[in-house]
């Protein structure tokens, strides 16, 4: 027993000097080991490529090779982590940033030939808004350009549709899929999303798209349905733009660059919501000026309804005028332009955007058949002829009446005599 | 004689009704010291274990100074035993403490030092005592008795 103590004892002394050779603090121990995961957590994050990422493999496993000794004291001390935990922690965060940046070379890849489709498209729009512009003009002379016209404004369409849609998914591609889904931006991200934001031109490209599209409203008169799909390619602009510009203005103000260029969408959105209102208009008026008939300008409902009721009024005013024609103008104004087209046509597409209102539509029809009372003025006779013919037949009547009480009282005097 | 036997019986029930639970073994020990600030009121606060307490007393009692606590980190280990030592930069007295119905009782002041304090004290936990590093190159093995052993290196 006795020498079983002074074996421990010896034990314990030794352990103790084997402690010794590396006395040191293990809150020291501890509180290294911490800081250097930080330091390599932080370093993870802010890596700008591949390669400097594949540097911190090498520190993860230096640091789990120094600290191997060191186990039990940093499973105990790491509390709620522990030495294994932590150091899986540091591997995985490195997977996932590598992870990234594949997708990110990945993106960059497809972003870069988005950018030169859309330059390409770019410069064909610019060749066929040109084309358009003076196959309108000599259509006006030449009948025969009307079809030439329609399908270089088909193929503008088409194109101008492609662009805008390379440029929607370049700016969908630009964006984290944290971001996306609500969450923020790093310093870093904001340092790369600006570079590529610079390198791609898309606030330019945003920005000439939306330019492209008015600029098309203004050289073309379409259908409501043009105008509608316009409205809902503008709609899909904007909802990109309210997600994406505002950070994109921050990132931007950040650097005290570009910033005008980047408001300017704001206020080129407004230009397009009255392009389009102003498009719906103006192909009405293309309509009324096919049938050559020269309303007042107009660019709301209430000027709209107040140049039909003037048209009219003047139309009234000249049917004596005109003598037979004042007719067939108003059949051409009524039957071929207002109800043939612009009623159901422009009229619901009208109603449905609060360009026009309920009322302004019944006053408009109530001046054009007032136009129709004094085109085709009521004719009365029938009603004399029948008034004449019911005072007549009571006449009859009330003679029958009379003719027949006389006959009754003279028998009956009779009767009393015999 | 039936009296005694009756007091002796009952005194037995009484001693075995008083008898404390005791849980056993237990192990109160810290794997690793906890480096505290002491705030403007004199106390500290431990997140992990989480408790606190005013060290106004402690420096008063180590320099005599009642606002001494300005500033100081405290350092702070707990043993197997459940012991508390405490000690801090300049300190030439580890303090070991338990605890007692909402306060840090002192069970025994090691003094450390005669005439200078510590610099940079550190306390390893190292079952079943609590090794004091200081001045660099000294180092103590502690209980709640006193000092074990003593080396240089």
């Amino acid at each position: 027993m006795k020498n079983l103590k002074i074996l421990l004892s010896i034990i314990f002394i030794f352990s103790l000097l084997g402690s010794y050779t590396y006395a040191q603090q293990d809150y020291k121990i501890v509180q290294d080991f911490k800081s250097k995961v930080q330091q390599i957590k932080d370093g993870i994050k802010k890596a700008d490529s591949l390669a400097e990422l594949s540097q911190f493999e090498g520190e993860i496993n230096q640091l789990a090779a120094n600290n191997a000794s060191n186990r039990d004291l940093l499973d105990k001390s790491l509390y709620p982590d522990d030495f294994n935990s932590s150091i899986e922690s540091l591997r995985k965060d490195l997977e996932v940033r590598k992870e990234g940046f594949t997708q990110i070379s990945v993106l960059e890849t497809r972003v870069s030939v988005l950018n030169m489709q859309i330059s390409d498209l770019n410069d064909r729009n610019v060749e066929l808004m040109a084309q358009v512009r003076n196959l309108t003009e000599q259509s006006k002379i030449d009948k025969n350009k009307i079809d030439l016209l329609q399908r270089s404004i088909a193929s503008l369409k088409s194109s101008l549709h492609r662009r805008d849609d390379l440029v929607i998914s370049m700016i969908d591609s630009l964006m984290p899929a944290d971001f996306r889904n609500g969450g923020t931006l790093s310093n870093q991200e904001k340092k790369e999303i600006y570079s590529k934001a610079q390198k791609r031109n898309i606030v330019e490209n945003f920005q000439n798209a939306i330019d492209e599209n008015i600029m098309f409203l203004k050289v073309t008169t379409l259908k409501p349905d043009d105008i509608k799909s316009i409205k809902d390619k503008k709609e899909q602009f904007e909802k990109t733009w309210r997600s994406f510009g505002p950070k994109l203005i921050e990132i931007y103000s950040e650097r005290g660059e570009k910033i005008n260029n980047a408001k300017q969408i704001d206020s080129a959105f407004e230009k397009w919501n009255s392009a389009i209102d102003q498009e719906a208009w103006r192909s009405i008026s293309q309509e009324f000026s096919d049938f050559d008939i020269r309303l007042d300008d107009y660019s709301s409902g209430m000027e709209f309804t107040q140049a039909i009721i003037s048209f009219t009024q003047d139309e009234i005013k000249n049917i004596k005028t005109k003598g037979d024609s004042a007719v067939k103008d108003y059949l051409v104004f009524a039957d071929s332009l207002w109800f043939g087209n612009i009623k159901p046509i422009w009229v619901p597409y009208l109603l449905d955007n609060d360009q026009l209102t309920l009322a302004q539509k019944d006053k408009i029809e109530s001046a054009i058949l007032k136009w129709k009372n004094d085109v085709y003025p009521v004719d009365y006779s029938w009603l004399y002829i029948v008034g004449s013919l019911l005072i007549s037949i009571i006449i009859i009547v009330l003679i029958k009446r009379n003719y027949k009480k006389k006959n009754e009282s003279l028998n009956s005097d009779d009767g009393v005599k015999e | 004689m039936k009296t005694l036997i009756i007091a002796i019986v009952s005194c037995l029930v009484f001693i075995t009704g008083c008898t404390n639970l005791v849980l056993k073994p237990a192990d109160f020990g810290w794997p690793v010291e906890s480096v505290l600030k002491v705030d403007n009121n004199g106390m500290v606060m431990e997140k992990r274990y989480s408790f606190s307490f005013n060290t106004r007393e402690l420096f008063l009692d180590e320099t005599s100074d009642s606002s001494g606590f300005r500033g100081k980190d405290l350092r702070l280990i707990r043993d197997n035993k459940g012991y508390y030592f405490i000690t801090a930069n300049n300190f030439k007295n580890v303090y070991v403490f338990y605890p007692d119905n909402g306060s840090l009782v002192m069970s025994n002041k090691i003094a450390i030092t005669d005439s200078t304090g510590m610099t940079n004290p550190a306390f390893n936990q190292r079952p079943p005592y609590i090794e004091l590093i200081y001045n660099t190159d000294n180092k103590l093995y502690l209980n709640n008795d006193g000092i074990f052993e003593e080396k240089t290196r």
